[in-house]
């Protein structure tokens, strides 16, 4: 264990092997975040499909880790229970598209509709304390929900690149994925939301858009002609887009962008200050190649025996579900539903300050929830000390590189398959210094200049035409896909959020590359080459 | 030139006849395998086909088709492929020699076939195809040795080429234990070639007398496709192989068939079929060579 990283294992946690989500939480979690870590929600997502294996996390020095132990002893009952549940997940993988829409949707709808049912302003202690109980057991539902989607819907996709494998035998990794493009989804909804409000402002608007520094356009708007009506509509897609994460995938104590909107006014800018990229035609184009990709697939199907041209229409349709529902499910439960529950905590802690139990209202995310619970039904509460020190804590350690495991390392231990091509596999590598490994995302070859984006609010540093490089990129960072020549991470494989979009795209990515954020300087021009999944340092 | 009018009798000609017809029967007319395949089909569910015969065959002249033979050829041709129901059917072109016996086991790999044949002009390539091949030197040097001489006079059968969705053999007696009760089908995807070749592991289905159907599941791994000019082997998607390649019903659908050959014949019968969609079609019937057990 590093000196900077002191841990006091429970008795037995040394024995297992606690390794971090570097795509979901980067940085230090708070407390309040570890509490809804939503690790109940995948045990019960396993329990359904009578996977053996159990989930656990931890809280490390502010950091998330999470370990994987089998619920069986025997290889032989773990093979055949690890083989039972890989069917029923197939089972659930090729009907994945009524599995969604008809069952598990609303079911999440309705969590949706009882928060925004709830009147926060008006709720006195005791309601607060029922509506933060009753929160967390919605929420350890709705991820609930969420594990039993991803599970079949990454089975989806690879059925569907295994049978095209198997009897198309593609040229490369991304043919058989280019039959599932140019589908719609919320995230690409949200996007093409943003470039129709900067396509259709009036010629004043357009101009203080695309001239003026994002933290000011609104206060410019408010006093140029057109603003108002401006502002109403921008202020409606907050509504509509808006209750999407901060920089990371679910951290509940960062503000949600309809709390400050600056990344979207940076996308915004962005739309207005290229004209000539049409969104819609860009995605005819793309709906275009994978027409003519899809036809060209049944043309050579045509000889095959029917159950063969069945099953490939069964596993084509699935997987173009799949692409959709993978990103739609992030957007009302990993996003939406953690703004609702933030928005109940929120009001917990604005009770809280108000009775001096905590300096502001967000410091309720350092309690957790067992806690604020208690601080709710005691009047007389202090949590003032304790919030400090937790703050400082994670003040500390987000100075600290924590390492990516910790424990007694277990190869055995790790996902199936279908995790790898989501979270990816650590690649060998090259060798040479100047050439980093990872996994091919989305194809393509370019020589752009790099820009190291620790954060979406770093977002305006990205020039157009340059590499965007980041540890993770979640859903909302896909806007600055417009403008960047390509997308470099440390995290993810093939099927990754970032991988899907950037091939939606149609710009080059190369995900999953160890210390990206380390090996490459900011400004340095590289050979980014999304088919081979390598990235070159070149001289500057 | 007869006009080709669609769904009407085949006008009989020495040139071209047609599977069923009772001039089919004849092997001197179309070869010993047209012949037997033609008799099979009366009462069976046999893909179609029209035959050149033997004496249209004769009377070509080495170089170019007959005009009046190309004529109806692509009379028989049009009839065909309203027949099959089909807008742009794969068909089969297979030399039938005048002196091979009934299943032509002893010419067996000399004389040639042409399957994944599609449209008129491929069609008259494969026939002038099979028709050469009767000339060729090895072959009439196999037919020297067997005591034969000169070339073989021949037929060629224009048939319908099944686009198997399953491709099965079936005995009706058990042909390692001789066992008259049971019928043992192996069955897998795609066309037969790949089972004949043993390319692939098949299903295994045994049909009791009773009905019972036992099944044991094969790797299947990989099955013949047609394509322009012949088939190819590709392997099978792995949800496929775990699947059965015949339901039941359609297991004690093949064994009723089995035994009604059996019976007709009076021998235990080793028989190919194929189905596609719901159609099961019967493309070879032979006595079983050897029966176990017994």
């Amino acid at each position: 264990m590093p000196d900077d990283f002191p841990v006091d294992f429970a008795p037995g946690e040394e024995l297992l092997w606690w390794q971090r989500d570097r795509m979901h939480f980067p940085r230090p979690i708070s407390p309040m975040m570890h509490a809804l870590v939503p690790t109940e929600g995948i045990n019960d997502a396993f329990k359904h499909y009578g996977l053996p294996l159990r989930s656990l996390n931890r809280r490390f020095n502010t950091y998330h880790y999470r370990t994987t132990a089998p619920t069986l002893s025997s290889p032989e009952e773990i093979g055949a229970a690890q083989q039972a549940a890989g069917k029923a997940v197939e089972a659930d993988a090729v009907r994945i598209g009524a599995l969604w829409y008809e069952e598990l949707l609303p079911q999440v709808l309705e969590h949706i509709a009882w928060f925004e049912s709830l009147d926060l302003e008006q709720a006195s202690a005791s309601q607060l304390e029922q509506y933060a109980a009753e929160t967390v057991r919605r929420h350890r539902a709705l991820w609930g929900i969420h594990f039993r989607t991803v599970m079949p819907t990454q089975t989806s996709v690879e059925l569907f690149e295994d049978f095209y494998k198997e009897t198309l035998e593609p040229a490369d990794e991304f043919e058989a994925l280019s039959l599932l493009e140019g589908f719609d989804n919320l995230t690409l909804q949200a996007n093409r939301q943003l470039w129709l409000l900067a396509r259709e402002a009036p010629p004043a608007v357009h101009d203080v858009i695309a001239r003026e520094d994002p933290g000011r356009i609104l206060a410019e708007l408010a006093t140029t002609p057109g603003g108002d009506e401006f502002l109403a509509r921008f202020r409606s897609f907050l509504q509509q887009f808006g209750q999407r994460g901060g920089d990371q995938f679910i951290e509940i104590s960062d503000p949600y962008l309809i709390e400050d909107p600056t990344p979207l006014l940076k996308n915004l800018q962005d739309y207005a200050r290229h004209p000539e990229r049409d969104w819609d035609t860009d995605r005819a184009r793309i709906a275009t190649q994978r027409d003519s990709l899809t036809a060209a697939a049944r043309e050579r199907l045509a000889s095959y025996p029917a159950p063969v041209r069945e099953q490939f229409e069964t596993l084509l349709k699935a997987a173009r579900d799949a692409i959709v529902i993978a990103e739609d499910h992030g957007f009302y439960i990993d996003s939406m539903s953690t703004y609702k529950v933030r928005q109940v905590l929120l009001a917990c802690g604005r009770h809280l300050a108000a009775r001096g139990c905590l300096k502001r209202a967000e410091d309720v995310f350092m309690l957790s929830v067992d806690e604020l619970r208690a601080a709710l039904k005691d009047p007389s509460a202090d949590c003032n000390s304790m919030a400090a020190a937790r703050h400082a804590e994670i003040a500390h350690f987000a100075n600290v590189t924590p390492p990516e495991a910790i424990g007694t390392p277990n190869p055995a231990a790790r996902p199936g398959p279908g995790k790898d091509r989501f979270f990816g596999t650590a690649p060998e590598p090259s060798g040479d210094p100047h050439l980093l490994m990872g996994a091919a995302g989305s194809p393509g070859k370019v020589t752009a200049k790099a820009r190291l984006l620790r954060g979406l609010s770093h977002g305006s540093t990205l020039q157009p035409g340059e590499v965007l490089v980041a540890e993770t990129t979640s859903p909302i960072w896909t806007p600055l896909f417009a403008s960047a020549a390509a997308v470099v991470t440390e995290t993810g494989g093939i099927l990754s959020h970032c991988a899907v979009v950037a091939r939606e795209y149609r710009i080059p990515a190369v995900v999953g590359v160890p210390g990206a954020m380390t090996s490459i300087r900011d400004g340095q021009m590289l050979e980014v080459d999304g088919n081979a999944g390598t990235v070159r340092l070149l001289e500057q | 030139m007869q006009p080709a009018l669609a769904g009407s009798p085949a006008v009989v000609s020495p040139s071209v006849v047609w599977l069923g017809e009772s001039a089919s029967s004849n092997p001197h007319l179309v070869g010993g395998k047209a012949a037997h395949l033609s008799r099979l089909a009366n009462g069976y569910r046999v893909p179609p086909a029209f035959c050149l015969t033997t004496k249209a065959l004769d009377a070509w002249d080495a170089t170019a088709f007959p005009t009046t033979l190309a004529d109806e050829i692509e009379t028989a041709f049009q009839r065909l492929v309203a027949l099959t129901g089909d807008e742009n059917p794969w068909l089969a072109v297979r030399s039938s020699a005048a002196d091979e016996d009934g299943d032509g086991a002893s010419f067996a790999g000399q004389l040639e076939t042409v399957l994944g044949v599609r449209g008129l002009a491929a069609v008259l390539a494969a026939i002038e195809h099979c028709r050469a091949s009767a000339t060729a030197e090895r072959v009439l040097e196999y037919r020297r040795a067997q005591g034969l001489a000169g070339a073989a006079p021949m037929a060629v059968l224009v048939q319908a080429l099944v686009a198997a969705d399953v491709a099965l053999v079936a005995f009706s007696a058990n042909p390692v234990t001789g066992a008259r009760d049971e019928v043992v089908i192996n069955a897998s995807w795609g066309l037969g070639e790949s089972i004949v070749s043993g390319a692939t592991t098949p299903d295994s289905f045994t049909v009791r007398t009773e009905g019972r159907v036992e099944r044991r599941l094969g790797a299947k791994e990989r099955m013949t496709i047609i394509v322009p000019g012949g088939t190819r082997e590709v392997p099978v998607p792995r949800t496929l192989r775990e699947l059965p390649a015949l339901y039941d019903v359609q297991a004690l659908e093949v064994a009723r068939l089995a035994r009604r050959l059996e019976a007709e014949k009076g021998w235990p019968v080793d028989i190919e079929c194929a189905y596609r969609g719901r159609e099961l079609y019967l493309l070879q019937c032979r006595p079983i060579t050897s029966l176990g057990g017994r």
